[in-house]
């Protein structure tokens, strides 16, 4: 990172505080263990020297039921997961599932090419890829010996 | 209806610990939800990540359901966001006899398991006739 602090992990970290005032942990529970509280849905960040893809876990979701922007740094992660229609004539005896409107906002903390973004579905896994504008990637200096 | 395994003991599950799925790191337990009425008990199990085709769901020796998924995501190296980590997904349910285990139907679609057990016709709920 080129500047002190990074973002990322300093929300991360915030994030984690929060949780563990409210009891939870981080990410998902190993089995047996008890439930971490997370905002749904999971979301994982990952950056080289090309892009940034954010992936996000939204089982039971498609494309269309899930609202992607991207404004001014900012992410948004959006949409609704509704329980299936056949269960609305049924009892439920366990819940654990996250349900109704959800929004994910993460910040993008690299300059990125907005109109190059693109997004796709896979297995109720979302991947959103940001390619980074050309002045945020690396660059080699070859440094001349004289 | 259903009870979960895990609730009655490390020596129940042992048979079929996460460890036994392939070995290859941790096993996670998959968010549930369970819904019952007259006919059937179905279960909406989030598999993220998983495809069609790799879900086993089977019945052991004591007739317990057993839901074991591998995971097709593929970890990426330079993490700067982690909220949730990949691995296989493990879990267990004990299925009262009120149920037919012969006739369970599964299906999963965009990461989301369906699984339907239908209640024996013999459990099914009756309206009993009060004579007047």
């Amino acid at each position: 990172m080129l500047w002190g602090i990074d973002p990322w992990k300093e929300l991360e970290r915030m994030k984690s505080d929060l949780d563990g005032m409210l009891g939870g942990g981080t990410g998902r529970s190993h089995y047996g263990a008890p439930k971490p509280s997370m905002s749904f849905p999971l979301t994982n960040a990952y950056e080289n020297k090309d892009d940034i893809r954010v992936v996000a876990e939204l089982p039971g979701l498609t494309s269309d039921s899930v609202n992607i922007m991207f404004n001014d740094g900012i992410l948004t992660i959006a949409g609704k997961r509704e329980a299936p229609s056949e269960v609305r004539e049924m009892s439920a005896v366990r819940r654990e599932r996250s349900q109704g409107d959800f929004e994910k906002i993460i910040e993008i903390p690299v300059k990125v090419e907005s109109d190059k973004i693109s997004a796709s579905f896979e297995n109720g896994i979302l991947t959103v890829v940001l390619p980074k504008a050309e002045e945020a990637k690396p660059r080699q200096i070859t440094i001349e010996v004289k | 209806m259903a009870e979960e395994l895990e609730k009655r003991g490390k020596q129940t599950i042992s048979s079929t610990a996460p460890e036994s799925i392939g070995g290859a790191g941790p096993a996670f337990s998959p968010d549930v939800d369970i819904y019952v009425n007259g006919d059937k008990l179905l279960f909406l199990v989030d598999l993220p990540g998983v495809r069609k085709g790799d879900v086993s769901i089977v019945l052991d020796e004591q007739e317990n359901l057993v839901i074991k998924a591998p995971t097709a995501f593929k970890e990426r190296q330079g993490t700067t966001l982690r909220q949730f980590r990949t691995g296989d997904f493990f879990r267990a349910f004990q299925i009262s006899r009120d149920y037919d285990k012969d006739k369970i139907e599964a299906n999963l679609d965009n990461g989301l398991l369906k699984i339907v057990v239908p209640r024996k016709e013999e459990s099914k709920p009756r309206a009993i006739k009060i004579n007047a």
